[in-house]
Order: C-alpha cells, then sequence, then structure tokens
C-alpha cells in the first residue's frame, strides 16, 4: 500500500473516531444535564423545614467543622468567626495548623486566646507528628491542633483523629458558609432511609461580593474577567454536572472545599489518602466502593441549596496552576482506583461514572487538543474542510453554550443569589464567552496536569489569599 | 477528503442538528431573560406592598384596628400576601396566634386544605411545611393518615406538623411510623418525637416493646429536661445491652436532675467504656446551670450544695482506665466551682495537662456539654 493512502486512512479513522467521541460525549452531559434538572426540580419542591424544634435540638447529630490551614494568617481568624456563628446546635471548630511558616497559629493564639492542653486520643489513622493542642478560653467550641506539615490530606486526618461527633464538615480556610448551610445538609443526613456516608453542597465564588461580619449579604459577579468566567463554571458544575450523578447515586466527588461526612466512614477507608492531591474526589470514590464491599444501601449526594462562597484564583498563573493539580487529582484517583472501572460490582460508579470521568474529563484534554492540532496538520496538508470545520466548531460551541444557559436557567429557578439584573445577564454573556479562549486555555491547563502526573510531579502549588 | 469520507449525509445530519442547538438555544436564553424579568417584578411588587402589610399588622397588634378593619384593609387577594405571612411566621416576626388568625382569616386553610389533597407529592408536603410554620392543623385526620403516605417527603413533613403540635394521636402511631422506615432515620423520628413532648405513660408501648429498636427509642423519650418521674423507669433498664444503657445515661443526663445520680452510681462500674463516657457526661449536664442564680456564681457553675452529691461520683471517673472517661469527668468537674476545682486539684501530678485545662475551663464558665 502507499505511504499516502495509509495516511488518509489514518486521518479517516481519526476523523471517525473524533466525531464518535463528540457525539458520545456531548450525549453524556445532555444525559447529565437532564438528570441534574430532574435532581434540583425534586430537590426545590422539598418543603424546607427546621430540623428540630425544643428538645428534639438536644438529639440532632453534633458536627466537627475541620479547617486545614497552611499560610492562612490573611483569613484565619475571621473565618473561625465565621464557623462558630453557623446556625447548629451541636458544633465543634477544629483548626489544624499544618506547619504554616507565617503567623497563622499566632494569630489563631492572640484572638482566640489559645491555651495548651494534652489530650490522650486514639490514633485511628496516621499522621504526621502533632506539635500541640490548643483550646480557646474565649470560645469553648474551638480547638486548634499544630502539627508538622503533611498536606491537607493529613491535615483532615488528624482533625478526624481528634473529632468526636458523628459527622465532620470537611472546609478550605478561605470558604465562607452560609448559615443556614449546616441544617440543610443535616436534614438530609437525618432524614434519608438509608446510610448516608457524604454529602456536598453548592461552592459559589466569593471575588467581588459583599462581606459583613464573615456573612455575604450581597453576592455580586466579580468584576475581573478569570473569576466571573469561573462564575459560570462553578454553576455548570454543580448544578448539571454534580446533581446529575447525585440523581443516580453516583457522584464522585464532593468538593474539598465544602462537604459532609459522617465520620464512622471516613475512618473506614483511613481518612483521606495523602499521596494524592486530589484527596477529596478519591475519598468519595473510595467511600463507594467501601459501602459497595460491604453491600450496604449508602447514599452520597450532592444538594443544590446548602451554599458556601470560596474565593477563586484571579490571575491566570495561578488559576492553571489549581486546573493542572485538578486534572492530576483526577488522574491519580481514577489510577487508585482502576479496578473500579467497568466493574459491576461497583454499581453505577464503577460501570457509568468512573468510565465518564476517564474518557471525558481525563481523556477530554487530550483528545481536544489533538483536535486543533489535526487542523493544523489538515490545512498544512492542504485537505482542510472550511465547512466541515466551521460546523465541527459551531455545533460544539452552541453545544458548550446550551449546557451553560441551562444550568443558568436552573439556577435562576432554584438560588436567585445574584440580585442586580445586570449581573444575571452578565452571566449569560458569559456563557458565550467562555467557549472562545477561555475554554480552550482550560483544556491546555488540564493537559498541563496530566503531564505533570506522567512526570510524576507531586508538588500542591502556591496559592494566593485576600483578606475576606 | 475528510468532508468527502463523512459523507454529505453526515454534514447534512450535523447542520439541521446544529440549527435545531441553535433554536433551542435562543429559546432558553428567552426564558432566562424572562424569568429575570418576571423575578425582578415580583420583587419589586412585593417590596412595594411590605411596608403597607407589615404597617397595619403593627396597628392591629397595638390595637389601633380591630379584625375586621384589618382583613378589610388587606388586599389579601393580592397574590404574594399569602407569601409574606408564611414568611413572617417563618421569621418570629410577629405573633403565632396574629399571624394564624389573619391566614385563617383570609381563607387561604380553605385553599391550602385542596392543596393538601392534591396527588403530587409537594403539594402535599408544602402544605404541610406551612401549617407548621404557622401551628395549625385544620384536617388532623388526613394529616394522620398521610403518615403512612407512601411517598417519603410527605410523611416527614406529616410528622413534622403533628408533633409540633404535639397531636395525641402520635403516641398510638408510634410502632407504625417506625415500620416505615429503616434505622438510618432515627435520628430525625427521635429528634421530632422529643419535640411532641409524649408524655411518659405514652411511651410505655415503646419501652415494653420487645423490639430492640423501639425499646431504645423510648428510652430516649424519656429523656426530657425536668422529667423527673422518667428517672424510675429508666432504672430497669440498666442491664440492657450497651446501647441501651448508653442511652439510659444519657436520658438522665437530659433530664438534668439530682435525682438521677443513685442509678448514675450504681452504673458507673459498667464494664464498657462508652457508658462510663456517657455516666462522666451526664454528670457534666446536671452540673451546668445556664443561669446565674447567685452573685457569687459564674454563669454555669452549679450552686455549691449540689456539688457535694456529685464530685463523689466524678472523683472515682476521673480516675478511670480510660481516658476519654478521664477527659469527661474533668470537664464535668470544671462545673462544679471551687469545690470541683479543689477535686481538680488532687490530680494535678497524676494527669497535669487535663488538670490545668479543666481549671481554666472552670474559671471561665465550665463547660456546656449540650453543646457537644
Amino acid at each position: 500500500m502507499i505511504l499516502s493512502e495509509i495516511l488518509w486512512m489514518l486521518i479517516a479513522i481519526y476523523s471517525i473516531f473524533v466525531l464518535i467521541y463528540f457525539v458520545l460525549i456531548n450525549t453524556g452531559y445532555l444525559i447529565l444535564l437532564f438528570l441534574g434538572i430532574q435532581e434540583v426540580l425534586f430537590h426545590n419542591r422539598k418543603p424546607d423545614f427546621d430540623i428540630c424544634d425544643r428538645e428534639g435540638c438536644k438529639l440532632v447529630p453534633g458536627i466537627t467543622i475541620i479547617v486545614p490551614a497552611y499560610n492562612e494568617e490573611k483569613i484565619i481568624s475571621e473565618n473561625v468567626k465565621s464557623l462558630l456563628e453557623l446556625d447548629y446546635p451541636k458544633l465543634e471548630v477544629l483548626v489544624v495548623n499544618d506547619g504554616s511558616s507565617d503567623n497563622t497559629l499566632r494569630k489563631l493564639k492572640s484572638n482566640f486566646k489559645l491555651i495548651e492542653v494534652t489530650r490522650e486520643m486514639e490514633e485511628k489513622i496516621d499522621t504526621e507528628p502533632l506539635k500541640a493542642l490548643y483550646n480557646s478560653i474565649k470560645e469553648k467550641r474551638l480547638t486548634v491542633i499544630d502539627k508538622e506539615n503533611g498536606g491537607k490530606a493529613d491535615a483532615l486526618n488528624a482533625g478526624i483523629n481528634l473529632s468526636r461527633t458523628d459527622l465532620i464538615l470537611v472546609i478550605d480556610a478561605d470558604t465562607l458558609v452560609e448559615r443556614n448551610a449546616l441544617q440543610k445538609l443535616v436534614r438530609r443526613y437525618m432524614s434519608t432511609d438509608s446510610r448516608v456516608v457524604a454529602l456536598g453542597g453548592i461552592v459559589r465564588v466569593l471575588n467581588n461580593c459583599e462581606v459583613v461580619s464573615s456573612e455575604v449579604t450581597k453576592a455580586k459577579l466579580p468584576k475581573k474577567f478569570l473569576p466571573g468566567m469561573q462564575v459560570m463554571e462553578y454553576i455548570r458544575a454543580f448544578l448539571f454536572g454534580r446533581s446529575g450523578w447525585s440523581r443516580i447515586n453516583s457522584l464522585p466527588i464532593i468538593s474539598g472545599a465544602f462537604g459532609l461526612f459522617e465520620r464512622e466512614g471516613l475512618i473506614d477507608i483511613q481518612g483521606f489518602r495523602t499521596t494524592t492531591v486530589g484527596e477529596d474526589i478519591d475519598a468519595v470514590v473510595r467511600l463507594h466502593k467501601d459501602m459497595r464491599k460491604k453491600d450496604e444501601d449508602y447514599d452520597i449526594s450532592f444538594l443544590p441549596d446548602p451554599v458556601c462562597w470560596t474565593q477563586v484564583p484571579e490571575k491566570r498563573k495561578i488559576l492553571s496552576r489549581q486546573r493542572a493539580r485538578w486534572q492530576r487529582g483526577l488522574i491519580e484517583t481514577i489510577t487508585y482506583n482502576k479496578e473500579m472501572i467497568f466493574n459491576p460490582k461497583y454499581g453505577k460508579v464503577g460501570v457509568f461514572a468512573l468510565p465518564f470521568f476517564l474518557f471525558f474529563e481525563l481523556l477530554g484534554p487530550i483528545i481536544e487538543m489533538t483536535g486543533y492540532f489535526m487542523f493544523i496538520v489538515f490545512f498544512l496538508l492542504g485537505i482542510f474542510s472550511l465547512p466541515y470545520f466551521l460546523l465541527f466548531l459551531a455545533v460544539a460551541v452552541i453545544f458548550g453554550v446550551l449546557l451553560s444557559l441551562s444550568s443558568l436557567l436552573l439556577a435562576e429557578t432554584s438560588l436567585k443569589r445574584y440580585e442586580d439584573p445586570i449581573d444575571r445577564l452578565k452571566l449569560l454573556l458569559l456563557a458565550v464567552l467562555e467557549n472562545f479562549g477561555y475554554r480552550q486555555f482550560h483544556t491546555l491547563w488540564r493537559l498541563r496536569g496530566t503531564i505533570q502526573f506522567l512526570r510524576k510531579e507531586t508538588k500542591w502549588g502556591e496559592m494566593s489569599r485576600e483578606d475576606i | 477528503m475528510v468532508y468527502n469520507l463523512l459523507g454529505e449525509w453526515v454534514f447534512g445530519f450535523v447542520y439541521y442538528f446544529m440549527i435545531l442547538l441553535g433554536i433551542l438555544l435562543f429559546i432558553i436564553s428567552i426564558a432566562y431573560i424572562l424569568l429575570i424579568y418576571k423575578h425582578i417584578k415580583e420583587k419589586k411588587r412585593i417590596e412595594k406592598r411590605k411596608p403597607y402589610w407589615e404597617n397595619l399588622l403593627k396597628d392591629y397588634e397595638d390595637g389601633n384596628i380591630g379584625k375586621r378593619q384589618l382583613i378589610k384593609k388587606l388586599d389579601y387577594k393580592n397574590e404574594y400576601f399569602r407569601d409574606y405571612l408564611i414568611e413572617l411566621a417563618r421569621k418570629d416576626k410577629f405573633s403565632k396566634d396574629l399571624l394564624r388568625d389573619i391566614y385563617i382569616e383570609c381563607g387561604f386553610v380553605v385553599e391550602d386544605v385542596d392543596r393538601s389533597k392534591s396527588k403530587k407529592w409537594y403539594k402535599k408536603a408544602q402544605t404541610f411545611a406551612v401549617w407548621k410554620h404557622l401551628r395549625i392543623l385544620p384536617t388532623d385526620r388526613y394529616v394522620v393518615s398521610q403518615l403512612l403516605s407512601q411517598n417519603n417527603e410527605v410523611r416527614l413533613a406529616a410528622l413534622d406538623l403533628l408533633t409540633i403540635n404535639r397531636h395525641p394521636i402520635l403516641k398510638k402511631k408510634l410502632e407504625d411510623i417506625f415500620a416505615f422506615y429503616s434505622t438510618h432515620v432515627d435520628y430525625y423520628l427521635n429528634v421530632k418525637l422529643m419535640a411532641a413532648e409524649i408524655p411518659v405513660e405514652g411511651l410505655e408501648q415503646l419501652i415494653r416493646s420487645d423490639n430492640r429498636r423501639l425499646k431504645k427509642t423510648g428510652v430516649i423519650l424519656l429523656g426530657r429536661e425536668g422529667e423527673k418521674d422518667s428517672i424510675d423507669i429508666l432504672k430497669k433498664f440498666k442491664d440492657e445491652p450497651e446501647d441501651i444503657r448508653c442511652e439510659v445515661v444519657k436520658s438522665i443526663g437530659r433530664i438534668k436532675s439530682i435525682d438521677g445520680l443513685d442509678i448514675l452510681d450504681e452504673m458507673k462500674k459498667d464494664d464498657s467504656t462508652r457508658v462510663r463516657e456517657e455516666i462522666a457526661k451526664a454528670l457534666g449536664k446536671i452540673s451546668y446551670e445556664r443561669s446565674l442564680d447567685s452573685s457569687d456564681k459564674l454563669p454555669g457553675i452549679l450552686s455549691q450544695e449540689r456539688a457535694d452529691d456529685i464530685i463523689p461520683l466524678l472523683d472515682e471517673l476521673a480516675d478511670d482506665e480510660k481516658a476519654i472517661v478521664r477527659w469527661n469527668a474533668f470537664f464535668a468537674l470544671s462545673n462544679l466551682g471551687k469545690k470541683g476545682r479543689e477535686k481538680i486539684e488532687e490530680y494535678r501530678d497524676e494527669y497535669p495537662g487535663i488538670a490545668k485545662e479543666a481549671l481554666l475551663k472552670s474559671f471561665s464558665g465550665g463547660m456546656n456539654f449540650d453543646s457537644l
């Protein structure tokens, strides 16, 4: 066979592969969207009532909020204050200072009048050594662990060891949790007729919002372009992505910035894995695995209205690091739990969710980038078809916009957080704009994460924090 | 080449598919804009009317206008007024009695009754939730029947409504209610039934049951603050399996009566660490007082005359072989003022860290075990 014929054949095979991939990925997203709409509507229809009344409030499950803190001097005190003000009757806050090199611990000591205490505790999960333990004289529900640096997962594990409540809320130090969010999560925990091992709420973008006493009083769209784009991204990812998976009890990810876990469940899986940067997704996947092995009726869900707010990166460099890290975390999780993929023993998570994440979220950036590259090759070979290219591009863009807009519509029916109509209309514009440039950069960052994984890079990457 | 390879039919299909997507996109965009417009308009209307409604309600509350005048002035046919009343009830802005009267007077309950009988689960559940906020129960027989509804949300909402109204039927339906759920919902059922304040005699059905789950629930529900009569009943369960013994101790702690000390004393040598830990916590609850009842006492610190009864029990637990028991015993001692601190001092050499912490806690008002 002549070389050129082989080349044509390869190109033809590649084109057909891309087309099939394109159809499959978009069908997958459409199904998720459909499931997500069902889930959000179902949730919206549920009546909102208090989790407890009168003496009943003494029987609600206790919650320990674990706040891993590494160099968080700018925001830690304000954040802890806001957590202590959350509307929940049984609450403890546990800050884990993970070997910070700044004044995180000093700020906590002075603002909350910490005193060093001892505690004999059963170490159920191995962690880096603890240096000291502090209790607050000013605020009885606050405990601070000072430990050697071991990363976020290790800090969370130290917190799990010390906690004594049935439930653990895992958050980031820069996360502002809405006052009633815990009640909403616990209501689901208490009223579900199966064992609830993990619940996630929605994470929204804090940048540019008006905050009074650590509470978001007015949600505003960020003025800067990159955070604005992330608002759109978060709405889409949470409202149709996670709601969709949640609908079929196959949610493979609960954000480490805001997730409620059953303590016993976490101990059974030996806490968060310290050898991955995606400790949140890995923990949720292992919880699924563990519960399936035990053959227990369980629930891991996403709820669309317990809200927390988080600062998102405003600089491209930091955002690119974060996204590369998320991608690395995803690949590590899939690698660690590869035996679950296409394994019917693990139910819908093994048969649908993980293969979806493998083929579309993990391999997606590689295939998308090769697509862009191949168009250049086609162009150079003189076989570039402009109508085909334009059509392909148009369908991809329209589809992307359709998914974003549907999420916006869902958000407008359920979570009317942005009051200013201009902000809401701007979101419409962002839903279109993100397909031109931002999406391609995002693909590139995720590809970088894949390369980092292949090069076995393990570092977390620096994140910057602004005052709340 | 590629174009030819894929064939015109693919191109044609994709072309029409794109047009379809484009139309869909256009419809969603318009829907989104219209929805924003609708929400803004609604908000403006409500914001405009709210001060007027609020002033009228205040005038009525202050006795400046009568009920008939109030109803006349309230444009209750306004589609948002009903929602506004519910919002007020949820926020406890006006007295529930006042809001309930107006709600009934405006005829909203009649509409609600129809709504509650809808075949749609969410209409029933939402109506029950509204009645809960307003503390009304217009069709109690119907709501009771919904305790056994096939829909989980309706059952939960019906139970919530009946418990807030302390409905007497609940004590007769306890077994049926539990039969509908797995043990995973016990937290919810216990929290709600506790709020129903079922009288002690009403719990007999549960505590006499052979079903361990029901028995345990009975023991939990007996533990209401001030219910001293329950203590004698709880004593009978001190030899039950560990989980029930734990609940016995917790209930005694919640009752917060010195009368519970005898049984705690009998149980303090229990083989189970969990039970001993709960005894220390229960003593912590009994010893913690929220209000100041004498000027020389810090909030949280028990009066000294009662401390003498509790300290001997805690003394033994403070030297327990298990750290978690000691820890709770020390903090319970921190609620006992001067005498508690003296006891803590005795252990200062043996357990310096926890003793220091407990002493500091004692000086800052003790430890509220209810919040743990």
